[in-house]
């Protein structure tokens, strides 16, 4: 299974049938169709545009613009944090990131949450990642950050 | 990616969409009444444009043109009554016959043109 999180908006890609049940089953997530791919329940209706002052899931919008969802989050400074399930400012996420080097890879524990901050004060902004069944974690690359 | 959305300008130039104001929106309209339209927004870039400009623009050009059909008659009107009064010869001059006619043509098409001008300046000041 493939993720790509683009500024804290998070699109689940199965490469094999049955991986999103799976992950389902194993986290306890909700995902749901978005497009051509997957992505957390409470990230469906993310509209294409934002109104200052208009609520985007539970926060209010502090710029007015219009793109992909994700590009939306970008222009708000918001993420999804799916910890507490709710879209919050990039800068209240208060987890550290723990990112080692693999090879030509990343790895982390668990699923890697945008806004989380390396001990260089750096925060996560997007990633791709792929999930390994073998070793149950996931692996990651082309790792972003603001 | 570009959205269009139903939008209202007042007449202080403050546009808003769902109740919420937008800021930093250029608008697309020379008027100073309050107006219904859309917005554009692309990326970060907010254009508002009213839906009814191209209405009263219509109208004014409407306008303009019969005022300048009349200017046009009343010249021509002018003109005709120059070239009978040049035609008068003779040691006594009266005025040619028809004088009063062409003066009073004159004096209605100028008549009609204020009137339109003042419909003009109507419709400029109602511009959305």
């Amino acid at each position: 299974m493939k993720l790509k999180c683009l500024h804290g908006f998070y699109l689940f890609e199965e490469l094999r049938p049955g991986q999103i049940s799976d992950f389902c089953s194993l986290t306890g997530f909700e995902l749901v169709p978005f497009g051509t791919k997957f992505t957390f329940a409470e990230l469906q209706d993310i509209e294409n545009y934002s109104l200052i002052g208009k609520s985007i899931g539970t926060f209010p919008a502090t710029k007015t613009f219009s793109g992909e969802p994700w590009e939306i989050f970008e222009a708000n400074n918001l993420v999804f944090n799916f910890a507490s399930g709710l879209i919050v400012p990039i800068s209240t996420i208060t987890t550290r990131a723990i990112i080692d080097q693999a090879g030509n890879r990343y790895i982390s524990p668990g699923l890697l949450l945008a806004g989380s901050y390396t001990n260089t004060a750096q925060r996560v902004k997007s990633y791709t990642a792929h999930y390994s069944r073998d070793t149950q974690r996931w692996l990651y690359s082309e790792i972003d950050y603001v | 990616m570009s959205r269009i959305l139903e939008a209202s300008c007042s007449a202080a130039g403050v546009v808003t969409v769902e109740g919420f104001p937008i800021t930093d929106c250029e608008i697309f309209g020379e008027g100073t009444q309050a107006s219904e339209g859309i917005l554009i927004i692309d990326g970060d870039v907010k254009r508002y444009i009213p839906a009814k400009a191209s209405t009263d623009l219509k109208t004014s050009l409407e306008k303009l043109s019969a005022a300048l059909q009349d200017i046009s008659s009343a010249l021509s009107e002018s003109g005709s009554a120059f070239q009978a009064i040049a035609a008068v010869t003779g040691p006594s001059w009266t005025p040619p016959g028809s004088l009063a006619t062409s003066v009073a043509t004159i004096n209605s098409k100028v008549s009609e043109i204020n009137t339109t001008k003042s419909e003009i300046d109507t419709l400029k000041g109602a511009l959305k």
